[in-house]
């Protein structure tokens, strides 16, 4: 069975910045600082005791994940990004449950509970089903974005390679290529020695042609490998032959 | 004259010992059960590894507990060798992640080489059977895909740790696995 799970990189970025936010500092059932646990149902962050009670409560009511040892889907952790300390306790106040501190199992069975849970997963759901078509949009734009800040990039040594004609012969210049995967791609069909032509790098007119050959193919394995760490990972498929004893 | 006597005594009484290993996806209530096992009561838990030795009709059994976080969960197979059954606890209430446990199970089976190797049996036990949305146990055997698993002994038990129904009757199974009468 294979599941989509949000890359851990990715996911530590999302939680750093939401566990900056000053209402998710503090977990929402007591007073205790630094969550780090939280309830994908609710979108809100919790302590260890806190998630030790919510896990009793049984996965019906509500689905206790932690922040650094679980891997989470895209929709739960979208659940986290919309939902948040804040705006639940808003919510759970502006309906009457004005002790947030109360028992736990109370709580999160109540109705003014139950109406937030399904509000949050419609959200989520809409907001992933405009996200797949926003994603395809920008990805788009990044790609030509890159493009154009290569470009520019290039533009840039050019203007700097040209004064600096002190740089001794023997020594390896690195042409300016290695900014990004998808230009990689393309390069990596076309053999080297064209490679080089291609790309104008003004060299002093008796410097010895340079080894490009064996640079670019490390460079290339390189983007390869960053192209395939940044990809969405399957959990199942990707664990499954690396866990054996 | 003590050396004698403890020689006598080890004669007497042979101690059966037993290593368990309590297994399952996050949240399903293993150390609930654990502990209703040991104390005979319900506490509150926090998600941890958890090693307890109880005393189970003659038989001194050792039970490890492994939490079930996702990056926990890569550590299991260390755990299996040397052990005299397996205890994997699915949550009958959850049946949004029975995929996911019957995949991690049978990933576990499968991959655990020293554990193929010893005579281990698995219980499963059925957790939650008390809570709202609660699937039978034949039911969940079945969708555990326990049919597959030609090669090993396995027993499924219905139970609810907050009420001990059906703890007992899954221990004894253990206990007779330990024994080797299984």
């Amino acid at each position: 069975m294979v599941v989509l799970t949000v890359p851990v990189a990715e996911r530590r970025a999302v939680f750093k910045k939401l566990l900056a936010l000053p209402d998710n500092r503090v977990c929402f059932d007591c007073p205790q600082k630094k969550p780090m646990w939280a309830s994908s149902t609710f979108g809100v962050f919790i302590c260890l005791d806190c998630a030790g009670g919510q896990r009793r409560l049984g996965t019906h009511l509500t689905f206790v994940r932690s922040v650094d040892m679980d891997e989470w889907t895209p929709e739960q952790l979208e659940a986290m990004k919309l939902g948040g300390n804040k705006r639940a306790r808003l919510y759970f106040r502006d309906n009457g449950v004005m002790d947030l501190h109360q028992r736990q199992d109370l709580k999160y069975s109540s109705s003014t509970a139950k109406t937030y849970r399904t509000k949050l997963q419609r959200e989520v759901q809409a907001s992933l089903d405009k996200g797949t078509v926003l994603e395809k949009e920008q990805t788009k734009k990044e790609k030509k974005e890159e493009g154009d800040g290569l470009h520019r990039l290039m533009q840039g040594l050019e203007v700097e390679k040209g004064g600096e004609e002190v740089l001794p012969k023997g020594k390896k210049e690195e042409p300016p290529r290695a900014t990004s995967a998808p230009e990689l791609a393309e390069y990596g069909k076309t053999p080297p020695e064209e490679e080089g032509e291609k790309v104008s790098v003004p060299t002093p007119k008796k410097a010895p042609p340079e080894p490009k050959g064996t640079l670019s193919a490390g460079m290339l394995l390189g983007a390869q490998r960053r192209s395939a760490r940044a990809s969405w990972t399957t959990r199942r498929t990707s664990t499954s032959s690396s866990r054996s004893p | 004259m003590g050396i004698l006597f403890s020689i006598f005594s080890r004669r007497m009484y042979i101690i059966l010992e037993g290593r368990l290993l309590m297994l399952g996806l996050d949240a399903v209530g293993k150390t609930i059960i654990l502990y209703k096992l040991k104390l005979g009561e319900v506490v509150s838990t926090i998600p941890t590894i958890n090693v307890e030795r109880l005393t189970y009709k003659g038989i001194e059994l050792t039970v490890w507990e492994i939490g079930g976080q996702d990056k926990i969960r890569q550590l299991w197979l260390h755990y299996l060798t040397d052990t005299h059954g397996l205890i994997f606890v699915v949550d009958s209430n959850d049946q949004t992640r029975l995929d996911d446990a019957r995949y991690e199970l049978h990933k576990l089976l499968h991959q655990g080489t020293n554990f193929a190797t010893t005579p281990a049996s698995s219980c499963t036990f059925i957790s939650k059977q008390d809570l709202p949305h609660a699937l039978s146990a034949t039911n969940l055997a079945a969708k555990l895909d326990f049919a597959s698993l030609r090669t090993r002994k396995w027993y499924v038990q219905a139970c609810a740790a907050t009420t001990g129904v059906g703890l007992y009757e899954g221990m004894d199974w253990n206990g007779q696995g330990a024994r080797g009468d299984v």
